[in-house]
């Protein structure tokens, strides 16, 4: 009996010891890392700048956070810090950053990255690669895309509303204000691999509460148009931006107005839902898309006289609203058409259905697309219900004073 | 003696075949076979099943004796001894690659620099006292663990299910060739075929005619699973991106956005299956116990239980030293031999019919 | 049944005195007796002339009934009838019930030393035993470890008679057997086996008396001398006897099919075997509504998993994981740990070390103090740690769920193994991350699927499946649908209550007014 309980012990204490000589081997204590919350990546004439921003929780200790003024230009008391350097490659720079900062850099928070323009026109490989290869970052990255020089205005803009910049983009993409474009997205297939629309990312003064010699705040501003991983020339306005993000069934509700058929006045409309089905379709040897929108959509002003309770008028007044989508389809599809570009990705539909035709084109998938590829597009809107009255205000109950 | 019931072995199979598949070898699938990849693993099932089967009639011919001893009433000693240490060698190998991939994984993502034999050995030793407790504690280890395994895997394709681009489901239609999906085919027999080894265990199975029932349960489960596993990568990677990914099962993990809950639930995942992974090293390290303890006519098999574990731990650090190594070795004929030593039995009874019947008319002939 | 306890040692004096004569017996006696200050020898006449002794302890006799219901009637009996010699050891002549008649010497040692009298008479080899205690002993009380809210309030007390006098009570079936065996050379502690005869299987009764069989030890103070002699695995950190103080959970137990152990002097009664689901039930939850009592079930094992997983977790997840936590609550995490000099490992070892002996300490704290000391101990050592810097917030607060969850076990033992579990897996989680922490849990599965209680395995009825008893291991289910006894009752005797006992619900009956 004993000597089994010695043994035990003995064996017990001999691992204990191994156990707690040898160490924690991959254990990185929390406060012994510093968690990238955004990557910014830029092309100076000297090489790839490189910049991360760091959440500096050493500013938040509680009950030890000062500064909290409303004036954001002391960037003592902001928790962020953004560390640049600048390499003849993305690893190198990171290398170097590695260098410059105390603790284990960790890319496990980091959920978006803003590339500078000058960036994109050379190519985003070296970012989709580096995204890839590691272990920590994941594929759902979003991209993001600056004009110009990216870090100073970045690192120095007005956050109002959150803490760090990094929960601003997250809350702009889970809310769905922003076209959501991830690293996954550009790597769909070769045939159109690298084409893609990132969303561009501006900077207003909008903060009346801010004095004058402020730094600007972040707005979302259009999208640029990637081919083949390099950046175009052409970009997309935001009201065209929308008809883009339809298409990639991002946009759910959208606010809009358009003008009365029967008397030109604005009515104002709220989608409440929008579905969007993209279907390859092949007529002999040529490949044409059809793109069917469907969408409900509730008023939510009107300054017409059209009445409302009619179901012709209605019918009319969905016939303009697929009039207007449809338009906008089209001016969207043709732009990145004329750019080459397979940013909505029908390459994959038409090599999911139609796999030896596709075979035979898809070498100049890119070709056929901005020449050869039949469109159509198709809207069908239903007004679902009309708001909380019937008849227009001014209808009812204002008087027309010549 | 009969103290494993059928649900015990039906959960424990299940187990067996989903939980290395799901796990490691998808994208190994993908690679090769593309959209084909359902198919390829509907029909290696199928070929594997079959291959048990011939095991079931054989073993439900002598239900009460351990194979290892009336094996050499088959096909004599000096072909029975070499021919089951090459069933014991195969499921060496499989453990030992097993263990390769367990630790190759969890050092790549989430131990970075603690030493392989580190992980070697705390999985050695949770595999083998899991294992020295005899038959019934794997069983038993396997029956707790099943419901919460099958609810963690069946999450998954749930939680990324908002990711998906429903219409490359299309493709799996309009891609279907079967050439194409022989190499998964191949792969898939060899992982299902492993239920043959239930011969080995025959004794110890409660109400033994019911055991094709249970294997074929297995089968179904275990394919339903993977394919619900592999659909997804397919739909959210589609099939391009998906054969490029070294771990897709990882990714589709990561991508799953579970609200602001957690962002990524992949550790705590890999924590559960880690334990449905120990439950199938357990079992090989059984067999593998079982075969040398019966050869060497000791009744217990607890003695080898702990030189096995610690061999094939051993062995899984130094039998290959990378990656790129690993998939020379997996390429090259490492399934043939797997295959081989699942057809084995097919041998003894198809040997054994003959014999039979060979017997029967000698005696009719004295009638 | 009486188990008999040989005597170990030789008498310090040699044997009685085989004479029929009082007097060198009376001597012998007092030798034995010698330097014991509360024996008490009465001598006194009966008869003729006719010596007889009445020995006994003072404190512990029942003098006063002995006195009035035998002595006085003998001397006046004796004293009307004087020339018949009186035959005290005729049966018929006594107006006690229960003496015994004994010629043991040693016998009647034993038998004074367990508070009887023992009355010798003048030539007459046989002894009278009057079995007749009364000492002071502990009127019944609410238990204090496990109280209910709705059900009944008595607990055990240290006198066995009264304790099998609460099973009785409750089992008034004559197939509930009570054997008695005895236990210490010095103690002579009485010992019962309850058990109902038809339900309890036969080998369970067998191979709990082949265990206790082997027992020879100087004195069993308390159940628990017994328990740890007894049980299947003595290096296991899981309890494999459940104990109890309660008459009703015993009485449940019991008909279930299971084993009481009921041990003198002590209030804790030993139920085998026992399984890890029933230490995770109370007697509350049979009282409570089924809805009720399978939430709370349900609460139990969850925290359950909390008392043993969260600081683990902990650990595991700031050290190795931090990408599983959201991105805010790492910030909050992170920012109040910036302060803390000590590794996310070291910092949950001395909190939990802290907690321990905050717990141990509380035990034994006198009543006056102990209330300000929880206090104290909560908020200023929590509260002052975090301000100085020593410990983080989250720690605090992880040690002090972790804290409350324990205590939701309603076997304090199992409590405690859980409790020094966890400070295995805090380790193995600072080495190996979350694959430690899974590593730890399957060598805890693994022996709890290994472990047997007096041949029930620990986890039945999940492994090995039994079906028909999960209805009372993972829910509660209503006691309409508790059809047939668990799986350790014997296997013939299942159906405990008939088929519908509803059948009012669905009959016309009393709604025709």
């Amino acid at each position: 009996m004993t000597t089994a309980l010695t043994r035990l012990f003995k064996t017990t204490a001999g691992l204990l010891a191994i156990a707690l000589l040898t160490g924690c081997w991959s254990s990185i204590e929390l406060n012994n890392r510093a968690f990238v919350s955004v990557m910014l990546i830029d092309q100076t004439d000297k090489g790839v700048e490189l910049t991360l921003g760091f959440p500096l929780t050493n500013r938040l200790i509680p009950g030890q956070t000062g500064g909290s003024g409303v004036s954001a230009t002391a960037s003592s008391a902001q928790p962020n810090a953004y560390i640049s350097r600048v390499g003849p490659s993305l690893e190198d720079a990171l290398q170097k950053i590695q260098g410059d900062v105390p603790r284990q850099i960790a890319f496990g928070q980091t959920h978006s990255i803003i590339i500078g323009s000058r960036f994109a026109e050379r190519g985003v490989e070296p970012i989709l690669e580096f995204v890839l290869r590691n272990p920590y970052l994941k594929m759902n990255t979003n991209l993001f895309l600056v004009e110009g020089p990216v870090r100073n205005k970045v690192a120095q803009m007005s956050i109002p509303f959150e803490r760090f910049l990094a929960s601003v983009l997250n809350g702009y993409v889970s809310n769905r204000q922003i076209m959501s474009t991830t690293v996954k997205d550009l790597m769909y297939s070769k045939a159109n691999g690298g084409d893609g629309l990132l969303p561009i990312l501006g900077f207003i003064h909008n903060n009346a509460a801010l004095a004058p010699g402020s730094p600007p705040s972040l707005t979302t501003a259009g999208a640029a148009i990637l081919r083949n991983g390099k950046l175009v020339e052409t970009r997309l306005k935001p009201s065209e931006l929308s008809s883009a993000r339809a298409i990639l069934n991002q946009l759910k509700q959208y606010i809009y107005s358009i003008d009365s058929p029967t008397d030109g006045g604005k009515i104002g409309f709220y989608t409440t839902s929008l579905d969007m089905t993209i279907r390859p379709a092949l007529t002999g040897e040529d490949f044409k898309i059809v793109i069917r929108c469907k969408l409900q959509a509730v008023i939510i002003a009107s300054d017409s006289e059209i009445d409302l309770e009619s179901k012709g008028e209605i019918r009319q007044l969905e016939q303009a609203i697929n009039k207007i989508a449809n338009e906008g389809f089209a001016s969207v599809v043709a732009k990145t058409r004329q750019a080459g570009a397979d940013v909505f990705g029908f390459a994959l539909y038409f090599s999911v259905r139609y796999p030896r035709e596709w075979n035979r084109i898809k070498e100049q998938w890119r070709d056929y697309y901005k020449n050869r590829l039949e469109v159509k597009i198709e809207t069908d809107a239903m007004l679902k219900r009309s708001g909380s009255s019937v008849h227009s205000i001014r209808e009812k109950f204002l008087n027309d004073e010549a | 003696m009969q103290t494993v019931t059928q649900a015990q072995l039906f959960k424990l199979f299940a187990l067996h075949l989903f939980s290395t598949m799901i796990a490691f070898m998808l994208g190994i699938m993908m690679q090769q076979s593309g959209y084909n990849g359902p198919l390829g693993i509907l029909s290696g099932a199928l070929i594997g099943l079959g291959m048990a089967f011939f095991a079931y009639r054989l073993g439900m011919r002598r239900p009460d004796r351990f194979f290892v001893e009336y094996g050499k009433e088959i096909v004599g000693r000096w072909l029975h001894t070499p021919l089951v240490l090459f069933i014991a060698v195969a499921n060496l190998l499989i453990g030992m690659i097993n263990f390769w991939e367990l630790q190759d994984f969890l050092i790549q993502f989430y131990l970075v620099s603690t030493p392989p034999w580190a992980i070697a050995g705390l999985c050695g030793i949770c595999i083998a006292y899991t294992v020295r407790f005899g038959v019934n504690s794997v069983f038993r280890a396997a029956e707790g663990i099943f419901l919460f395994s099958l609810l963690s895997f069946l999450l998954i394709p749930i939680l990324v299910s908002e990711s998906f681009n429903w219409y490359i489901g299309v493709g799996l239609a309009t891609h279907f060739s079967p050439r194409e999906a022989w190499p998964s085919a191949y792969y898939t027999s060899s992982v299902f075929g492993e239920m043959s080894f239930v011969l080995f265990i025959y004794p110890y199975l409660m109400q033994p005619h019911r055991t094709f029932r249970s294997m074929s349960g297995s089968m179904i489960v275990a394919a339903a699973l993977v394919l619900l596993h592999i659909v997804p990568l397919l739909l959210i990677f589609g099939p391009e991106l998906a054969s490029n990914l070294n771990y897709p099962e990882l990714e589709l993990l990561r991508f799953m956005r579970s609200g602001s809950f957690l962002e990524t639930l992949d550790p705590a995942l890999i924590a559960l299956w880690l334990i449905s992974i120990f439950v199938k090293l357990g079992f090989i390290v059984f067999i593998i116990s079982l075969i040398l303890a019966h050869l060497l006519k000791l009744k217990d098999t607890k003695p080898f239980v702990s030189p096995v574990t610690a061999f094939i731990a051993v062995g899984s650090l130094v039998i290959v030293k990378s990656n790129i190594q690993f998939q020379n070795l997996m390429t090259g004929g490492l399934l043939t031999l797997f295959f081989a030593s699942e057809l084995i039995p097919i041998l003894y009874y198809v040997v054994d019919s003959l014999q039979a019947a060979w017997r029967k008319k000698r005696k009719g002939r004295f009638n | 049944m009486k188990g008999t306890s040989r005597e170990t040692q030789s008498a310090p004096v040699g044997a009685c005195p085989p004479t029929l004569e009082l007097t060198p017996r009376l001597e012998w006696f007092k030798e034995r007796l010698d330097r014991c200050y509360d024996a008490v020898f009465h001598t006194f006449t009966i008869g003729r002339g006719l010596p007889c002794v009445l020995i006994y302890f003072q404190g512990m006799f029942d003098y006063l009934n002995a006195e009035e219901h035998l002595l006085m009637p003998l001397l006046r009996e004796s004293s009307e009838r004087v020339d018949e010699p009186a035959g005290l050891f005729d049966e018929h002549r006594i107006p006690l019930a229960r003496t015994i008649v004994i010629d043991d010497p040693d016998e009647a040692i034993k038998q004074v030393m367990m508070g009887h009298g023992v009355l010798l008479q003048e030539n007459e080899a046989q002894m009278l035993v009057l079995p007749f205690v009364s000492y002071e002993t502990r009127a019944l009380e609410e238990a204090p470890n496990e109280s209910v809210i709705r059900g009944p309030r008595e607990a055990f007390v240290e006198s066995l008679d009264t304790n099998l006098t609460l099973l009785r009570r409750r089992i008034k079936s004559p197939l509930l057997k009570t054997e008695r065996l005895t236990f210490g050379v010095h103690t002579q502690t009485s010992v019962i086996l309850a058990y109902l005869e038809g339900t309890c299987p036969d080998r369970l009764i067998r191979e709990v008396k082949r265990r206790l069989a082997n027992i020879r030890i100087d004195g069993v103070l308390g159940s628990s001398y017994l328990e740890e002699i007894i049980q299947d695995s003595p290096y296991s950190p899981f309890p494999q006897l459940q104990y109890t103080e309660r008459p009703d959970t015993v009485s449940a137990s019991v008909l279930e099919g299971r084993i009481a152990i009921l041990v003198d002097n002590t209030p804790m009664i030993l139920l085998a075997p026992v399984t890890f689901f029933m230490m995770l039930q109370s007697a509350e939850d049979y009282y409570q509504p089924f809805i009720a009592a399978s939430w709370i079930r349900w609460i139990r094992f969850i925290f359950l998993s909390t008392s043993l997983l969260l600081p683990s977790f902990y650990i595991a997840i700031t050290t190795f994981h931090p990408e599983m936590i959201p991105f805010n609550l790492l910030i909050s995490i992170s920012s109040s740990r910036e302060i803390v000099p000590f590794p996310a490992l070291m910092e949950a070892a001395m909190m939990e070390l802290a907690f321990e002996a905050l717990r141990e300490a509380s035990v034994r704290i006198p009543k006056s103090i102990g209330q300000a000391v929880s206090i104290i101990g909560a908020l200023i050592i929590g509260t002052a740690a975090v301000q100085a810097g020593i410990v983080s917030a989250a720690m605090v607060i992880i040690v002090s769920v972790t804290g409350i969850a324990s205590f939701i076990i309603p076997n304090f033992d199992l409590g405690l193994s859980f409790r020094l579990l966890r400070f295995p897996m805090m380790l193995l989680a600072g080495m190996f991350g979350i694959f430690g922490i899974a590593c730890g849990i399957i060598l805890i599965y693994v022996h709890l699927v290994n472990l047997q209680s007096f041949g029930t395995p620990y986890l039945a009825p999940v492994t090995p499946r039994a079906a028909r008893s999960l209805k009372d291991t993972v829910y509660r289910a209503p006691w309409w649908k508790m059809r047939t006894l668990p799986f350790m009752a014997n296997r013939t005797n299942r159906l405990r209550e008939i088929a519908n006992m509803r059948a009012w619900a669905s009959s016309e009956g009393a709604d025709d007014e």
